[in-house]
C-alpha cells in the first residue's frame, strides 16, 4: 500500500485521537488503551514502509501525548497534605531508621562531647568558633540586653518569620544536597553543626546566661534539630547508595533512592517551617514565663521524637 | 550518519518514540528569561511591600525563598514548564516521557544547588554535555529531561496536480528526500525550489520550474497518487 492511500484510511482515526486527547469527555466514550496500540501499529508500520517524515512525525506526536495522558503518574498534585503527615512521612521514616537513628546518635553524641569538653575546659569553644562569633553569641543571650527587657513587636516578628524561613530552609535544602555530594559530606556537616551547637550551649552555660539560651532554643529546637538531622539523613543515605550501588548501576541507585528519600526532605521542609514560626512568635515572647516554655517545649520534644521513631504499623 | 540529537524511547506497546532533547543554548536562554522573571517579581513585591514597614520586610524574605525554591516547581508541575522554558518551546519531562510530578521537580530543582558549583552552573553544563539526554546533575537524579514541545502538525497529504511523471530508480533515502521536498514545498519560496530542484538536472534532464514540477510529479508518484 502506498503512502497516499495509507494515510487516506488511516486520517480519520488519527484526528478522532487528536480529538480525545483534547476531550475528556469524548475519551470517555471511546477504548483509548486500544487506539493507543492501534496508533502504535501504524506509526511502526509508516516506518517500516519509509513514508514520509512529514507522517512520521505526526504520528509519532500523537502517540507521545496520548501516552502522556494514558500513563500520567496519579500523584502529580501532593497526594492530600493529611495523607503525608499520617501515612507516607511516618513510613519514610521507618524505611530509613537506622540512618536516622544513627544519625541522631551522631548529632547528639558529638554535640554532647562538646558540651561537655566546653564546660570542663572553657578554652575548648576558642578552638571551634572565632572569638568574634563568640562574642556575637553572648551579646545575643545576655539576660541583661535590652531585647529581653521589653517585648517586641509584633510586626518585627514577622521579619524574623520571614528571616528564619529563608534562612534555615535554604540552609536545610543545601546541607542535604550538599552532604551528598561525596556520600558522607552529610555526615561531615552533621559532624560540625553538633560541635558548635554543643560548643555553643557549654559556653552559654559558663558565662551563666543558660535560662535565656535554654528557655530560647528548647521549644522550636524540637523542630529545627529533628528536621537537621533528618535531612542530613536522607544525604547521608543517598551518599552511601552511590558508593554502594548494589544490583543497580550508580546512575540508577542515585535515582531510585533521590526518589525514595523525597519524602523526608519534604517532611524535614515542614519541620523547619514549623519551628520558624515558633521561633519567630513563640521562642522571642518574653510574656511567656520561662517554666511555661520548657512545658511546652519538652511536650514539643516528646511529640516529635515520639512521632520520628515510632514505627509505621503498615511500612514494608 | 546521526546528525539530529534525539532520543528513542521504547514504549510498552514496543514502538519507539522520537524526543528531541534540548541542548545548553536553548536551556541556558530560557534560564536567563527565568531569571529575568524572578527578578521582575522580586523587585515589584519589594517595591509593594516597603510601604508596609517591618512586615513588609518579613514578607519580602518569604517571596524571596518562594521566588528562590518554589517558582520552578510550581510551574514545572502545573504547566509542564517555567515560564522562560515555554517561550523556548521547551518542556520537562521524566526520561520515560511522562509528565512530570512533585518529587521529581522537587529533586531537579534542588539540584540546582550542586548544578550551580564552582560557579554559573558551571557543574550542571559539563554533565550536560557529556549526557546523551543533555541531563545536568539534578536531571539525572529526578530522572528528568527537558525536551522540544513540538508544535501542533498539520496531516495534510501531498496536493499534485496532474504533472509529468519520469522513472528514476533511487534508493530509498533518495526518494524520502524528494517526498520531503515536495512536501515542504509551501515553507520554501519559488526561487529557492528551483535552487534545490536544478541540483538534480543531470538526472532529471530540466531546468527551472520543470524541475521543481518533475520533482513533485515523482514524489507524488512515489506516495502513490497519480
Amino acid at each position: 500500500m502506498k503512502q497516499f492511500d495509507f494515510v487516506k484510511q488511516k486520517e480519520s482515526d488519527w484526528t478522532l485521537f487528536e480529538q480525545i486527547l483534547d476531550d475528556k469527555a469524548l475519551a470517555k466514550q471511546h477504548d483509548m488503551p486500544k487506539m493507543l496500540r492501534q496508533l502504535s501499529h501504524d506509526l511502526s508500520i509508516a516506518k517500516s514502509r519509509h513514508y514520509s517524515p512529514r507522517i512520521i512525525t505526526h504520528l509519532n506526536e500523537l502517540l507521545l501525548r496520548g501516552q502522556q495522558q494514558l500513563y500520567k503518574p496519579t500523584n502529580r498534585v501532593t497526594s492530600s497534605f493529611l495523607h503525608f503527615i499520617r501515612v507516607v512521612f511516618p513510613q519514610h521514616l521507618t524505611d530509613f531508621r537506622t540512618a536516622i537513628i544513627w544519625s541522631h546518635i551522631l548529632f547528639y553524641g558529638v554535640g554532647l562531647i562538646a558540651f561537655g569538653l566546653t564546660v570542663y575546659e572553657p578554652d575548648f569553644i576558642r578552638h571551634v568558633i572565632p572569638n568574634s562569633q563568640v562574642v556575637g553569641i553572648e551579646e545575643m543571650y545576655d539576660p541583661s540586653s535590652e531585647r529581653f527587657q521589653e517585648e517586641r513587636a509584633s510586626e518585627s516578628d514577622f521579619v524574623m518569620f520571614g528571616h528564619y524561613i529563608f534562612n534555615n530552609i535554604s540552609i536545610a535544602f543545601r546541607s542535604f544536597v550538599g552532604g551528598l555530594l561525596l556520600g558522607f559530606g552529610a555526615l561531615y556537616i552533621l559532624f560540625f553543626n553538633a560541635l558548635f551547637f554543643g560548643a555553643i550551649s557549654g559556653h552559654i552555660v559558663n558565662v551563666g546566661y543558660g535560662s535565656t539560651f535554654f528557655s530560647f532554643v528548647v521549644t522550636h529546637g524540637s523542630f529545627e534539630l529533628t528536621a537537621i538531622v533528618l535531612s542530613a539523613a536522607a544525604g547521608f543515605v543517598v551518599g552511601y547508595r552511590f558508593m554502594a550501588p548494589g544490583n543497580l548501576t550508580r546512575a540508577d541507585a542515585l535515582k531510585q533512592t533521590g526518589k525514595r528519600v523525597m519524602p523526608i526532605v519534604f517532611g524535614a521542609f515542614l519541620m523547619l517551617v514549623i519551628a520558624a514560626f515558633v521561633e519567630a512568635f513563640w521562642s522571642s515572647s518574653q510574656i511567656i514565663p520561662n517554666s511555661v516554655k520548657y512545658g511546652v517545649g519538652a511536650v514539643c520534644w516528646l511529640c516529635v521524637l515520639l512521632y520520628t521513631f515510632k514505627r509505621a504499623s503498615n511500612a514494608d | 550518519m546521526k546528525l539530529d540529537n534525539s532520543y528513542l524511547l521504547e514504549t510498552a506497546e514496543g514502538i519507539e518514540i522520537k524526543l528531541t532533547p534540548a541542548g545548553l543554548g536553548a536551556r541556558t536562554m530560557a534560564f536567563l528569561v527565568d531569571l529575568l522573571i524572578r527578578a521582575v517579581i522580586f523587585i515589584s513585591v519589594s517595591i509593594a511591600m516597603s510601604f508596609a514597614g517591618n512586615f513588609g520586610v518579613g514578607l519580602i524574605l518569604i517571596a524571596l525563598f518562594f521566588i528562590e525554591w518554589l517558582y520552578p516547581v510550581v510551574f514545572e508541575l502545573y504547566k509542564g514548564a517555567t515560564p522562560g522554558k515555554k517561550a523556548y518551546d521547551l518542556m520537562v519531562v521524566y526520561d520515560n516521557g511522562l509528565p512530570i510530578t512533585l518529587s521529581g521537580s522537587m529533586l531537579r530543582n534542588l539540584f540546582r544547588t550542586i548544578d550551580i558549583l564552582p560557579f554559573g552552573y558551571l557543574a550542571g553544563m559539563t554533565c550536560m554535555m557529556f549526557s546523551n539526554k543533555f541531563q545536568r546533575i539534578g536531571d539525572y537524579v529526578a530522572g528528568t529531561m527537558v525536551v522540544y514541545r513540538e508544535p501542533p502538525s498539520e496531516l495534510n497529504q501531498l496536493i499534485v496536480e496532474d504533472l509529468p511523471v519520469q522513472r528514476v530508480s533511487m534508493t530509498i533515502e533518495e526518494q524520502q528526500a524528494v517526498i520531503a521536498f515536495a512536501e515542504r514545498g509551501q515553507q520554501f519560496s519559488q526561487e529557492r525550489k528551483v535552487e534545490l530542484a536544478e541540483q538534480l538536472e543531470s538526472i532529471i534532464g530540466c531546468k527551472g520550474e520543470d524541475a521543481v514540477n518533475t520533482l513533485n510529479g515523482i514524489a507524488a508518484q512515489l506516495v502513490g497518487k497519480s
